[in-house]
């Protein structure tokens, strides 16, 4: 099986579903597959998912992006500053153009002087912990509530909205939730992880959930898209049917800036209400870790951020669940063990092997010691890594300055 | 690269000029006044809004009260130069300097003998025995085994939770405190816990959003009051307690009294701390010249921990906390350091 | 038909363009921003000189610059390479902590002492880098993603070992302390040599003698081995590497643990020689400051002990800063700006003089008779 067709994907996602409902089944762990976490999930990944996207445009148009997390505070900042000041949606535009500001920095850098991407990247991150000081110092000193370290609460909040019927919003009943509710094998477990996704969800969240479908949308079926990923891909023969090759990595590198901007901005308006510093907690690493988990596509980025942020989730919702995962990798790791069965009987071996440890790690304790659970998210997809082929493919030119002529 | 080598050489001559002129202590803090007040904070410095801000607030009254002067430092994020910050704080004639934290224990172990004449006062901290050398240490777990012993008895379905920052030797007494009070009160009471982060990634005090999601993790399976003890991340719980309508306990000060008002009814009480009456007080001892070193411990006994009744929503179970608070002061019951 | 080499006081002239051009990039951003909050920025500048020029700031610079050239050599030969080695600061950590529990349990003479803990700092280190390699050779896993995953990774197997083995009913949360002959000897007599006279308390780590061994060292394996020259070699072709019979799987696999290795090392000048022992309250970072210092070094070990030392001046000057009341953001506003413009300034100069040789080749070929265009060297 491959994850490359349809019927694989579809495949790999029904086998997904069944070892974890058959997982919470036998061990009770409701919160596995319940709409709790499954809310929390989507909620802790939005801001990787932007991070993500926000790697993803900047590595597409050829320009290695190691600055999303710097991007990332300079849109905390600017976003708690206006939200505070004049209402929340000012915030998340706020933070959005701060993060544009830091994004212009990075490609005139690179882009208009040719200096090495990796470098910048690096510089634009200590340059923003700087700067974000900086600003604080002088914008939210000497307010209520508020110090050199943290901004005062932002003005208003961003609404919440449920899909009618399926998870009750607008007054209407909560199907979903009721089926949760019922325990059913499979089905309940599937309603859980759907409502999850539909009930009392931010409207931060689907403006960020639809940038995902718009970001491939504009970058595989627009000429715009084509021309900047011909960009990444290969600048010198863009250049030569006339693509305007440095525009194009401009184009890139600001988006990248404002949609890292806007994950700043949605820590400081949706998952909390105020800036602190060191709040980006290196979510723009992980961010680019998973556009890379994605190999550089856009619905792939965004599963990566989801398994990150539903791992995450787990961990910080449910500690004694993380011991479930145990199970939960046996069974996944055998299921893919007899999957490789025919065409990679050496890796067959080694899954099976690893399956049955995490399958004995699970029957010979009874909970995860709390402080390796604070690694759960990153093992996690260590794990996925490991265990689902890589074919991964960065664009050709990213990471390349391009000179015309080769200067 | 050659830059650099040129960089350097400038740097270097630049060296020469000056290195005639050492000046240490240059700025002659001691020189103006009597007493100049030398406070090296923990990582992040004021405006933390939690324990640095404490200590800030009893330096500010100390300054206006006391007519001393301060000077106050913080080290980088990456905590390399707190024996460095407390150093300079010593040569430039700092006295007494007060070190803000636990993680100034070993800094200060190296640094105190070399300013014999200078009082050092560590916060948080009972490992560093030397005669110019003041422990500070407030015991945490005794406030936090009486606000366990509110939140069990409170507690309707029996389940309760505490949410913890980073996962420190210091954080580690809230949490021992706290269960031994709720399983004293009800031995089948069912506590869960969450560390948000584990050192030296201190983020878990910076994450209202993680805090958020353990505390709805939390009141989602049942637990209707959930402690934390996660500084500036406590906001979350908070947030997460209004949205399910049920019971948070607050941390270091009356946290009822400080947060936003549309949060104030979800706190329960909160486990004080009385840092700046503690710093305030210490200060106040090195102006009028007394000893001050040794271990000074603040606990119930000595009112330098406690919990807050504000709200009025402990009323009918004060008789009983009180009944508690005197039999640790007496001895009748020890709390837990380690859960 | 090779250009003419450039003269003498031409080189030297172009060597100083960079720096001084960086230097004034970092100074006119910083005194922009330290005019916008009404501070003077003159006194800003001479505060810092005047405390960072101390003999004892001066000391305290190189101490704190041994642990960044470690770890920036060891981000630097992974990227010689093209192998982004994120992990030194887990690989450190993982490594002082090994260190300091063999260091503290065993009992043997001085040198020898040190030497167990060197190693066992080494081989942990090299372990650990050691997964992302084996990662990446076994399943093609990016050595950006499991590097960067394993720094989590470390930070709980660490606190997991220390809660539950090496600190366990340690009060303090700290392993027990290295006894004497697992330290190492401070370097003052090397101070007083240059006439300088440290106050009581400041010492020179013996940790800046092994840096410039190894910094010799690891120059001598990058230019005079086989190995530097696969290295190079794979970085900056790694088809053509593999024609020439340089088995990628089996670099990957070495240069990690070589990586990881030195970065073992990072965590010692602090364990060895400040500390003695690895609690919670280790200093941390020191990998993430490692990566820009590689970068500004240029990946050379010259270039690296150079940036190193200069984030240690700027470091060590950042304190007078906030003792007068100035604020010390700068400094690592300064920093970013610092890597930007060096790297940036290089890039112009190099440019500039791609073109003046390109100009003097035109002009050389002026007298040839037959009027070919020059063909682009492909």
């Amino acid at each position: 099986m491959t994850m490359k067709t349809p019927r694989g994907r579809l495949l790999a996602v029904l086998i997904l579903l069944l070892a974890m409902s058959a997982v919470r089944t036998f061990t009770g762990a409701d919160a596995l597959t319940g709409s709790g976490a499954m809310g929390a999930a989507l909620r802790l990944s939005v801001p990787i998912g932007l991070a993500a996207l926000s790697g993803l445009w900047s590595e597409r148009a050829g320009v290695v992006n190691l600055g999303i997390e710097g991007m990332m505070i300079i849109g905390t900042v600017c976003g708690a500053w206006a939200g505070h000041f004049y209402g929340v949606w000012a915030g998340v535009l706020a933070g959005a153009l701060g993060g544009v500001i830091a994004g212009l920095l990075h490609a005139v850098v690179t882009v208009t002087f040719g200096v090495d991407q990796v470098v910048c990247g690096i510089a634009v991150n200590i340059l923003a912990v700087g700067v974000a000081r900086f600003l604080s110092v002088i914008a939210f000193s000497g307010l209520p509530g508020a110090g050199a370290t943290q901004s005062p609460p932002v003005t208003g909040a961003i609404g919440t909205v449920s899909m009618p019927f399926l998870a009750g919003g607008w007054g209407t009943p909560d199907l979903l939730g009721r089926l949760e509710q019922s325990r059913w094998f499979l089905l309940s477990d599937v309603s859980g992880i759907l409502r999850g996704f539909l009930h009392e969800v931010s409207w931060f969240t689907v403006l960020a959930v639809a940038l995902i479908p718009v970001s491939f949308v504009v970058l595989w079926k627009t000429a715009f898209g084509l021309r900047l990923r011909s960009v990444g891909e290969h600048p010198a023969a863009a250049d030569s049917l006339g693509v305007p090759v440095q525009r194009m990595r401009y184009y890139g590198v600001l988006v990248s800036g404002g949609l890292a901007g806007l994950g700043g901005a949605y820590l400081v308006t949706v998952s909390s209400t105020i800036y602190r510093e060191g709040q980006t907690g290196g979510r723009g690493f992980i961010g680019l870790a998973a556009m890379i988990f994605g190999n550089w596509r856009p619905a792939g980025t965004a599963g990566g951020a989801l398994l990150f942020g539903y791992a995450d989730a787990l961990q910080l919702r449910e500690p004694s669940a993380v011991h479930v995962l145990l199970l939960l990798a046996a069974v996944l790791l055998w299921a893919a063990a007899i999957i490789f069965l025919r065409r990679r009987p050496r890796l067959l071996l080694t899954l099976a092997l690893l399956g049955a440890a995490a399958f004995v790690l699970f029957q010979s304790t009874d909970s995860v010691p709390t402080q390796l659970i604070y690694a759960t998210p990153y093992l996690v997809t260590l794990l996925v890594l490991v265990t689902v082929a890589q074919r991964l493919r960065m664009p050709a030119c990213a990471g390349i300055p391009y000179r015309r002529g080769g200067a | 690269m050659s830059r650099l080598v040129t960089l350097c050489l400038v740097l270097c001559s630049l060296a020469a000029c000056t290195a005639v002129n050492p000046a240490p202590g240059r700025n002659g803090a001691a020189a103006d006044s009597a007493v100049a007040v030398g406070v090296a904070y923990s990582r992040g410095g004021r405006g933390d809004k939690s324990f640095n801000d404490s200590v800030g607030s009893a330096v500010d009254r100390a300054k206006a009260e006391l007519g001393v002067s301060v000077k106050e430092l913080s080290p980088n994020s990456a905590g390399s130069d707190l024996e460095e910050v407390l150093r300079l704080l010593a040569e430039t004639g700092h006295n007494p300097v007060l070190a803000v934290g636990f993680f100034y224990a070993q800094p200060l172990a190296k640094i105190a003998p070399a300013f014999p004449r200078t009082r050092f006062v560590i916060i948080d901290d009972a490992t560093v025995k030397l005669p110019n050398v003041t422990n500070v240490v407030f015991r945490e777990e005794q406030a936090s085994y009486l606000v366990g012993v509110a939140a069990a008895l409170k507690s309707r379905t029996g389940r309760i939770g505490f949410i913890g920052g980073v996962q420190t030797p210091p954080q580690q007494k809230f949490l021992a405190g706290y269960a031994a009070g709720a399983r004293a009160t009800n031995p089948k009471i069912r506590l869960s816990s969450v560390f948000m982060s584990q050192p030296p990634d201190f983020s878990g005090f910076s994450a209202p959003d993680k805090a958020q999601e353990a505390a709805r993790g939390m009141y989602d399976s049942g637990a209707d009051v959930v402690y934390h003890a996660a500084g500036a991340s406590g906001i979350g719980v908070f947030q997460a307690a209004k949205a399910a309508g049920k019971w948070a306990i607050g941390v270091d000060v009356d946290q009822r009294k400080t947060v936003d008002q549309g949060l104030s009814q979800v706190i329960l009480t909160s486990a004080t701390k009385k840092l700046d009456v503690a710093v305030l007080r210490i200060i106040q001892e090195a102006v009028q010249g007394k000893s001050i070193s040794g271990l000074r411990e603040f606990g119930l006994k000595e009112d330098g921990v406690g919990y807050a009744t504000s709200g009025g929503g402990l009323t009918d179970v004060e008789p009983r906390l009180e009944e508690i608070r005197k039999k640790i002061i007496s001895g009748g019951i020890t709390v837990p350091v380690v859960p | 038909m090779s250009p003419r080499a450039p003269s003498l006081t031409r080189r030297m002239l172009s060597a100083l363009t960079a720096p001084a051009f960086a230097l004034l990039i970092a100074l006119t951003v910083t005194t922009a921003l330290l005019a916008a909050v009404g501070a003077s920025p003159g006194r800003a500048y001479l505060t810092m000189l005047d405390f960072g020029l101390r003999p004892d700031s001066l000391v305290s610079a190189v101490n704190r610059s041994t642990i960044y050239f470690f770890a920036g050599l060891a981000v630097a030969v992974a990227f010689r390479m093209k192998l982004f080695n994120i992990g030194v600061e887990g690989q450190y950590r993982v490594a002082a902590l090994f260190a300091a529990v063999v260091g503290a349990s065993v009992n043997l003479p001085g040198p020898l002492h040190l030497a167990v803990v060197g190693l066992v700092a080494v081989l942990a280190g090299a372990l650990w880098a050691g997964i992302a390699a084996v990662l990446k050779v076994w399943r093609g896993v990016s050595e950006v993603l499991s590097t960067l995953l394993l720094n989590y990774v470390a930070t709980a197997v660490i606190a997991y070992l220390l809660a539950d083995f090496f600190a366990a009913g340690s009060a303090s949360g700290s392993t027990p302390e290295l006894p004497p002959s697992a330290r190492l000897p401070e370097l003052d007599g090397l101070v007083s040599l240059f006439g300088l006279s440290l106050p009581p308390g400041a010492h020179l780590g013996g940790a800046a003698l092994g840096a410039v061994v190894l910094g010799v060292a690891v120059h001598l394996m990058l230019t005079r081995t086989r190995y530097g020259y696969d290295l190079k070699a794979s970085g900056l072709n790694p088809a053509a590497a593999h024609v020439h019979g340089i088995e990628p799987r089996r670099m990957i696999l070495l240069t990690m643990l070589v990586s990881g290795g030195l970065a073992g090392l990072a965590g010692l000048p602090d364990l060895l020689g400040n500390t003695y022992s690895y609690g919670v309250d280790f200093p941390s970072g020191a990998g993430f400051t490692g990566i820009a210092v590689a970068m500004l070094g240029r990946n050379t070990p010259v270039g690296i002990a150079l940036s190193a030392l200069l984030f240690g001046f700027l470091e060590r000057s950042a304190l007078i800063l906030d003792i007068q009341g100035l604020p010390k953001e700068i400094v690592t506003i300064m920093q970013g700006v610092i890597v930007i413009s060096v790297v940036g300034a290089h890039e112009v100069v190099r440019r500039m003089e791609v073109r003046r040789a390109a100009r003097l080749m035109r002009e050389e070929s002026v007298p040839v008779v037959t009027p070919e265009p020059v063909r682009p060297a492909t």
